[in-house]
C-alpha cells in the first residue's frame, strides 16, 4: 500500500494529477526534503526512459500474416474456431447421447423388438443403383414381406 | 445510444475488427499494418529480444484474428489487443524463466551473441554519439529487464507506450491502485540502481 505522498508522486510522473493534487504534492514535498530528493531523482530517471529508442526496425508482417490467416480460414472452420460454450455444449450432447444409447440398449428400449434375423436380408450391390431402381427394389421387397406375413401359419 | 458512424469515430478499429471477425483477410492486413509497429515495439520492450518480439507479434496478431469474434465492445480495440499482447509476453517470459531455470547455460554470463541481439540501430550519424547512445540504450534495457515482470509490464505501458493508468489497469486487469503501486516500486528500484552507479 502506497503512502499518500508516494501515490501523488507516481501519479505526477504519469501526468495524472489534477491542479489541486499537484499543489498538494508540492506542499508535501516542501515539508519533506527526503521525499523531495527521491522525487527529483525519479523524475530524472523517468525522463531518461523516454529517450529509449527501438532496438530493431519493425518488419512488415502483413503479407505473412494474411497468408497465415487465409490458411487458417480454409482449414479451421471446425471446432477450434467455435466459441468455448459451443464446444462445451457439443461435448455434453455427445456424452448425453452416448449414455442414452447405453441405457436404451441395456433395457431393450427402442430396438427391443428387433432380432438379428431382421438384418439378414440386407443385400449388397456390386454396382451403385439409380434412385428409381432402388425405389422399385424397395417396393418389391416390402411387397414380398407383406405377402410372407399374410401367409397362413402351418 | 451511439450509431455506427459515431462508434467508428470513437474507435476506428472497431469496424475493421468486425470485418476481421467475418473472415475478411484484407481487413486483417489493414489492421496489422495499422498496429504492427507499435506491437513489435511493445513486445520488444517486454521480451528484450527483437527476434523473440517479432515472433510474439505474429502470434499476437493471429490470436487477434482468431478471437476477433469474441471482442466485447466495452473496451477499445487497442486496449483489448494490448491485453492479448501483454498476456502473451508475460506467458512467454514465464516459460523462458522456467526454461532458463532448467538450463545449465543460464548459469553463465551473456554470450557475444546475446550482446549482438541487444544492439540498437545506429541512429546518430556521429560515431562517438552513436556509441554513447548504444551504451545508454543497452544500460537502460538491462535495467528494465532486471525488474520483476509485473513491474516491467506497468512501466513499459506507462512510460514507453504512453497509456493512462486507467488503460493499464484495463489491459492488465488489475486496479489503478495496483498500477500505481507497481510503478512506484519499479521507479524506486531504477532510481536506487542509478544511485549505486554514481557510488
Amino acid at each position: 500500500m502506497l503512502k499518500a505522498i508516494e501515490r501523488l508522486m507516481v501519479r505526477r510522473l504519469g501526468g495524472e494529477l489534477s491542479t489541486e493534487e499537484t499543489a498538494e504534492l508540492e506542499r508535501r514535498l516542501a515539508a519533506d526534503p527526503e521525499a523531495a530528493e527521491l522525487f527529483a531523482r525519479m523524475q530524472d530517471r523517468w525522463q531518461s526512459l523516454g529517450d529509449l529508442p527501438s532496438a530493431a526496425r519493425p518488419v512488415d508482417l502483413a503479407q505473412d500474416l494474411m497468408a497465415a490467416a487465409r490458411k487458417e480460414g480454409d482449414s479451421e472452420m471446425g471446432w477450434s474456431a467455435a466459441p468455448t460454450w459451443a464446444r462445451a455444449c457439443a461435448a455434453l450432447a455427445l456424452v448425453f447421447g452416448s449414455l442414452l444409447g447405453t441405457i436404451l440398449a441395456g433395457s431393450g428400449g427402442l430396438g427391443g423388438d428387433l432380432t438379428r434375423g431382421d438384418f439378414d436380408t440386407v443385400e449388397v450391390w456390386a454396382e451403385p443403383l439409380s434412385l428409381s431402381e432402388s425405389f422399385w427394389i424397395g417396393i418389391e421387397s416390402l411387397d414380398a414381406k407383406g405377402e410372407e406375413s399374410w401367409e397362413p401359419r402351418p | 445510444m451511439l450509431n455506427g458512424a459515431q462508434v467508428e469515430e470513437q474507435d476506428p478499429d472497431r469496424g475493421l475488427l468486425a470485418r476481421v471477425a467475418a473472415g475478411d483477410v484484407e481487413s486483417f492486413g489493414v489492421f496489422v499494418g495499422r498496429h504492427q509497429e507499435r506491437l513489435q515495439r511493445l513486445c520488444e520492450r517486454m521480451l528484450h529480444d527483437p527476434e523473440d518480439a517479432r515472433d510474439a507479434s505474429q502470434e499476437v496478431f493471429l490470436k487477434v484474428f482468431r478471437r476477433a469474434g469474441s471482442f466485447q465492445p466495452r473496451a477499445k480495440v487497442s486496449t483489448w489487443m494490448y491485453r492479448i499482447a501483454m498476456n502473451h509476453c508475460l506467458n512467454r517470459l514465464r516459460r523462458h524463466k522456467v526454461a532458463q531455470f532448467f538450463s545449465l547455460q543460464a548459469a553463465g554470463g551473456g554470450s557475444e551473441e546475446d550482446d549482438r541481439e541487444l544492439d540498437p540501430p545506429d541512429l546518430a550519424p556521429d560515431a562517438a554519439q552513436a556509441l554513447a547512445a548504444r551504451e545508454q540504450w543497452r544500460h537502460t534495457c538491462e535495467l528494465i529487464a532486471s525488474l520483476p515482470v509485473n513491474q516491467r509490464a506497468v512501466l513499459v505501458l506507462a512510460k514507453l507506450e504512453g497509456l493512462s493508468y486507467r488503460q493499464i489497469a484495463e489491459v492488465l486487469e488489475i486496479s489503478e491502485g495496483a498500477v500505481e503501486s507497481r510503478l512506484f516500486r519499479a521507479m524506486r528500484k531504477l532510481t536506487r540502481a542509478q544511485e549505486k552507479e554514481r557510488i
